[in-house]
């Protein structure tokens, strides 16, 4: 039950605008008076309020919150009989709009895009509007000297970030992607802001570690902001590179002939031209048919010859691939177009795999691209694969996943797209262990909400469909006539930059908000581990036999059978500790509670390892002690967390 | 485990200290006048004094140790193609740094005096580091002596999550790691019936069972009946390139291209397009033993063959290596996964050639077998002495023949390069017979010291002839035709008069070395009717390759050449060279 007020007290005399919420977390602590408090509303607005301005939060004892509280509980006592005398007012609640915090500490406009500077200060307000739940840190400095933002929200109360499982969130490693940081910002801003409202979101932050990169190419992020560029542009990052290996670097890209921040098209008058305008979307160049005169003749993308080699574009920025850099199963540039020097030779990329390798305790992640509505998942490449037991845990999230985001499809990246090697994906999953999915925002479904789209952006027709009636033609930039130094005069024209790959306004809180739910829905299937009992029975002899049920009542495992096959991580361990402990005879482990055809082992027995605890995994650890008092078992799992219980032993 | 741990503690301490007081401290006598870090790192550095080369640090390996590069060059480095020389790529191949390094002093001291060496830097520049393992090379020096692998990050080389916990234990003092036999009814090795220093593998369909089982020296530090399973060896140079990289692997490391030193050196070659050949010093020795190319995988997506065509330009190549260096039995390359031989061909598209450089030649017995006769006796167990009290003669036995041949060797070069088997007391094996000894670490990969200046000699004078047959542009049957009203026809046929291609079928593939330019001069404003100012050749063959090239040009205004002007063309690329006319 989720019971919200949120007041706004303006004095005559022009007070400061105080807004005052009774949440959740109040409730929680004072059952008593939950169920008045919003009957009492008119009443409690009229009381002063110590909150501060930006609202208060529930947090820690000894904050505003709680002499706040007991302000709160006397208020709450006195008025509740005057209640009983009077009829209650109409409420003054405002309604809650569900999905979204109801007085956010930092406000977000969610329908709009944010450059590198506005993402960052966001970041950055956040962790000081939450210091409790969030920390923020760079990974290091890009090529052009912006930060590499890691956001880590959890309850740090519950522990720090290397103890509990984490899920690792990225976007737009290419950067053109833009609306993958919106999604990222959106859901730290949500699980921070949110979190005093709802029970899923503080279990979360109390179970689980969120490290949220919303930036992955921050430098070419500001790129396609301020530069001229298409929707596609630039994938890659803003180092030089000599695509042609002529020995001029970067001397002929696209240029913005018609100044309109867009690279668009060239196209020339040409009675004898192969194109023509389309009957209903005249600012849609088709194909004539055999024998048919056409009016247009297409030039290519905006641009001229740089250089004077006689090539128009020929070398633009980079061209490397940020996510064919990484490093498993790493192949050349003359098999994965894009691949740089080797893995990790984009700094980049290195800061992260740097960082994630320090924090085994991620065993999920999520990185987001666009576009054409897809959760994929690795192998990328054909001759790799992922073993069946993998699979079957990625085939459940996968399909709840494409129920949750309509228009999305769950498919594998080298049988379903295209191949891929040294992408990011499969190195979370083949070299750490970690459940990575690939979300590519944005499909065409969206633009009528049709099935059965054309491609990942939809057909032109579409596109020039949605930009007449819903964008009000915003999406195109008008063919205009302009000199060209090599071609003379042409007309330059087309779609901007800013959408085909990026939701308009209208859709992209929406887009967040799914993608979000989503991953928050992976975090919660992320391992857990839980001692369900322990047992001891006297023997006889001095020997006592402790039995201890392990579980992991989770959807995901606490070691991918990638991570077992190749000892990524330490295996789970149960261990058997006590003052009074005073010898392990043996230790026995068993899939079923009778112990049937046990596993001793022999070396360590007070510290039992399991390679993994499976998918709503139950195992059975069984010791023979000598032991006259209580005993502790703990079991500790580098992605499925720790759990302790105390047994007693009867002397 | 602490008491067990103790107990070998204890007992290790004073296995070592009575070993110790029986010998002097030991020296590996097998790398005598090898020259460690920082005697190696002050002859590289004397090499700067000369006129003619320059030397830096590409920067700092694990250990932080400089990985040293000696640039030679006439003029301006980056100005010619450029020859790659890599010492040794495995560390324990010393003699590969040693042999860098003397042909480094040689070129330098030769220098412009020397017919030869003049030509050659005329022709090319050359980019020499001599220990791109630093850190793995100076292991070579360190007690226990062993044979190193990788470099100093700790690693965990059997993963079960602790680094370096088991490695090998020297367990008889003498400062060498060398083997334990065991005698063990379910041992897989036996005597050799030549010589009972040599352990072979029984093959049970021939009825022979072995006797021993075969460790290398050292006790289970952590009681996991496994020995010397983790030295945490680090992580070796020549397994973390990017070309069969093989990861989850002992010392390959986290990722290929995860070392400093890998880094360090791959990026000096990606920022130096002009390097046209790379010749290394390696096990991998494909001068001796070509790379087989496969017709049937060539035109694979992902190339694992060297391709034809290449592999006959490396065959003609490594046919005069292997006149210059005489000699036809060197042995095998080993497993070759992530190589830095491999990267340089099929990942940086470069002719690679390497050579191991040395190897222990085929040496017959000595008719002393008087003095193996004495010794025998004592080395062998009761039940060997029945069998071979006899007159011998070889058994033909072809198993363990490489070690006899060692044996022979260092019995011949007066060289103390075996331990001899003796009994010790073993904490894991209280009730078996136990004995240390066998071949001292190194001694078959590195040749005495005395040896190097003439094979540095040997493969100076390969790498003074490999320029001759490296590509060469030409420009031929320039002609410009004035067609009227300022309208020209230039015309130009590009050849390449070398040997080898301008660049291998590889670097086409891969599309790493830089193609061919051909640019024309024109007065201002001129128009291109036909072709452009600059254009690209992608790969000519050699000998016979060529493409020709035609201009059709309108020059601006009268259409008058300007006084003087002449067009000129030019032809070039950073590992091919150039070549203008007029």
């Amino acid at each position: 039950m989720r019971t919200t007020i949120m007041n706004h007290a303006l004095s005559a005399t022009g007070n400061v605008l105080m807004p005052v919420r009774a949440q959740r977390g109040n409730i929680e602590m004072q059952p008593n008076v939950s169920h008045s408090t919003s009957a009492n509303a008119k009443q409690l607005e009229q009381r002063p309020s110590l909150a501060s301005p930006h609202g208060w939060y529930p947090c820690h004892p000894g904050s505003l919150f709680k002499r706040f509280s007991l302000v709160a509980i006397l208020c709450l006592c006195v008025l509740q009989l005057a209640v009983a005398q009077d009829p209650p007012k109409k409420p003054k609640t405002p309604y809650q709009t569900i999905g979204t915090p109801a007085a956010p500490k930092v406000p977000v406009q969610w329908n709009r895009y944010h450059d590198y500077t506005e993402s960052a200060k966001l970041l950055h307000d956040l962790a000081a509007a939450y210091p409790e739940y969030a920390k923020l840190q760079s990974l290091g400095t890009t090529y052009g000297k912006r930060e590499m933002w890691v956001l880590t929200v959890t309850n740090f109360a519950k522990g720090d970030d290397k103890e509990r499982p984490a899920m690792w969130i990225d976007g737009a490693i290419h950067a053109n992607e833009i609306q993958a940081t919106e999604v990222v910002l959106y859901t730290a801003w949500t699980l921070l802001e949110m979190r005093g409202e709802n029970d899923t979101i503080k279990r979360l932050l109390d179970e689980r570690v969120f490290f949220l990169m919303p930036m992955m190419s921050p430098d070419s992020r500001d790129a396609h902001f301020y530069e001229p560029n298409t929707t596609h542009s630039p994938r890659t990052g803003q180092r030089p590179f000599d695509d042609d290996k002529d020995g001029l670097v970067d001397e002929d890209g696209p240029d913005d002939l018609d100044g309109d921040g867009s690279i668009t098209m060239m196209r020339v008058r040409d009675k004898n031209g192969r194109y023509k305008p389309h009957a209903d979307h005249p600012n849609l160049l088709v194909q004539v048919k055999e024998g048919e005169k056409g009016e247009y003749t297409i030039l290519g993308q905006e641009g001229k010859d740089n250089d004077g080699d006689g090539r128009v574009n020929e070398d633009s920025d980079g061209y490397y691939d940020p996510n064919r850099d990484w490093g498993w199963n790493w192949q050349p540039d003359y098999i994965q177009n894009g691949a740089h020097r080797y893995p990790y030779s984009i700094l980049e990329n290195r800061h992260v795999a740097d960082f994630i390798a320090t924090r085994p305790n991620i065993v999920g992640a999520q990185s987001y691209h666009n576009a054409g509505g897809m959760i994929l998942r690795g192998p990328g490449a054909k001759e790799d694969s992922f073993e069946g037991a993998d699979l079957r845990v990625y085939d459940v999230m996968g399909k709840r996943g494409a129920e949750m985001l309509p228009g999305y499809r769950y498919m594998n990246i080298a049988n379903d797209l295209y191949e891929v090697w040294g992408g990011e994906v499969d190195w979370l999953h083949q070299s750490r262990g970690v459940w990575t999915f690939t979300n590519e925002l944005f499909t065409p479904f969206n633009y009528y909400r049709t099935p059965g789209h054309e491609g990942f952006f939809g057909s032109n027709e579409v596109q020039h469909l949605f930009d007449k009636y819903l964008l009000l033609g915003d999406g195109f930039s008008p063919w205009k006539e302009i000199d060209h130094p090599q071609y003379g005069k042409v007309e330059v024209g087309g779609m901007r930059k800013n959408w085909i790959r990026q939701p308009p306004s209208f859709l992209l809180e929406e887009e967040c908000h799914r993608n979000m739910a989503f991953t928050l829905y992976h975090a919660d299937q992320l391992p857990q581990v839980t001692i369900q009992a322990v047992s001891s029975k006297d023997l006889g002899n001095g020997l006592t036999e402790v039995t201890a049920i392990i579980e992991n009542p989770k959807l995901v495992p606490t070691h991918s059978a990638a991570d077992v096959q190749r000892k990524i991580t330490p295996p789970d361990i149960v261990e058997l500790s006590g003052k009074d402990l005073k010898k392990v005879v043996l230790a026995l482990k068993s899939n079923e509670p009778f112990f049937r055809t046990p596993t001793e082992q022999k070396r360590e027995p007070a510290k039992v390892k399991l390679d993994s605890i499976g998918s709503y995994g139950v195992t059975y650890v069984r010791w023979l002690v000598e032991s006259s008092g209580p005993l502790e078992v703990k079991v500790t799992s580098v992605k499925g967390g720790c759990a302790r219980k105390v047994v007693e032993i009867k002397d | 485990m602490p008491i067990r741990s103790t107990v070998i503690a204890v007992w290790l301490t004073f296995a070592v200290i009575a070993a110790a007081q029986q010998a002097a401290p030991p020296t590996n006598l097998a790398l005598h006048g090898y020259l460690d870090h920082e005697q190696f790192s002050a002859a590289v550095k004397k090499v700067d004094e000369s006129e003619l080369a320059e030397v830096t640090s590409l920067g700092k390996s694990a250990g932080g140790r400089d990985i040293w590069l000696i640039t030679i060059s006439i003029g301006k480095p980056e100005s010619k193609p450029a020859i790659a020389l890599l010492g040794n790529v495995q560390g324990s191949h010393l003699a590969g740094g040693e042999l860098a390094l003397r042909m480094a002093q040689q070129v330098i001291e030769k220098g412009e005096k020397d017919e030869a060496v003049k030509k050659l830097l005329e022709r090319v520049t050359l980019y020499i580091i001599p220990r791109p393992d630093p850190d793995a090379s100076e292991k070579c020096f360190a007690l226990p002596f062993r044979v190193p692998v990788g470099n100093d990050r700790k690693t965990d080389d059997d993963r079960d999550f602790a680094f370096g916990e088991d490695p090998p234990n020297d367990l008889n003092g003498d400062g060498f790691i060398t083997q334990l036999r065991i005698e063990d009814p379910a041992g897989t090795q036996m005597l050799h019936p030549d010589d009972p220093r040599v352990l072979i593998t029984a093959d049970p369909k021939k009825n022979e069972r072995g006797k021993y089982r075969l460790l290398s020296e050292g006790i289970d530090d952590d009681g996991d009946e496994q020995w010397n399973e983790d030295a945490g060896d680090g992580v070796a140079f020549d397994r973390n390139f990017t070309f069969g990289y093989k990861p989850f692997s002992a010392n390959t490391g986290p990722n290929a291209v995860s070392e400093p030193e890998c880094r360090a050196v791959a990026d000096f070659f990606f920022d130096h397009p002009n390097i046209a050949a790379v010749f290394s010093f390696s096990l991998d020795d494909n001068l001796f033993h070509p790379w087989k190319p496969n017709s049937q995988t060539e035109k694979e997506r992902i190339r694992k063959n060297i391709l034809g065509g290449d592999a006959t330009a490396i065959d003609f190549l490594a046919e005069s290596y292997r006149k210059l260096h005489g000699g036809s039995d060197a042995p095998s390359p080993p497993d070759t996964n992530g190589a830095f031989s491999r990267w340089a061909y099929f990942h940086y598209g470069r002719w690679s050639l390497n050579a191991r450089g040395w190897w222990v030649p085929k040496t017959e017995a000595k008719k002393e077998e008087a003095k193996e006769d004495e010794k025998k006796p004592d080395e062998k167990k009761e039940e060997a002495k029945d069998e071979k009290k006899e007159e011998k003669k070889p058994s033909g036995e072809k198993r363990g023949s490489e070690q006899i041949n060692l044996l022979n060797w260092l019995a011949a070069n007066k060289i103390d390069g075996f331990v001899e088997w003796k009994e010790i007391k073993h904490p894991d094996f209280p009730d078996q017979k136990v004995e240390v000894g066998g071949f001292k670490p190194l001694v078959d990969l590195n040749p005495p010291v005395a040896e190097l200046d003439k094979l540095a000699d040997k493969h100076l004078n390969f790498l003074n002839k490999l320029p001759d047959y490296f590509p060469q542009p030409e420009l031929r049957e320039f002609s410009k035709e004035e067609l009227g009203g300022g309208v020209y026809r230039v015309k130009v046929t590009v050849s390449n008069i070398g040997y080898l291609p301008t660049m291998p079928e590889m670097g086409g593939v891969n599309g790493i070395p830089h193609p061919l330019q051909i640019e024309i001069s024109v007065p201002k404003d001129t128009l291109f009717l036909q072709g452009s100012a600059r254009s690209e050749i992608n790969r000519l063959s050699g000998l016979t390759g060529k493409s020709e090239r035609t201009w059709l040009i309108r020059l601006p205004g009268e259409g008058k050449l300007p006084d003087g002007f002449d067009f000129k063309i030019r032809v070039w690329a950073p590992a091919v060279g150039e070549a203008v006319v007029k």
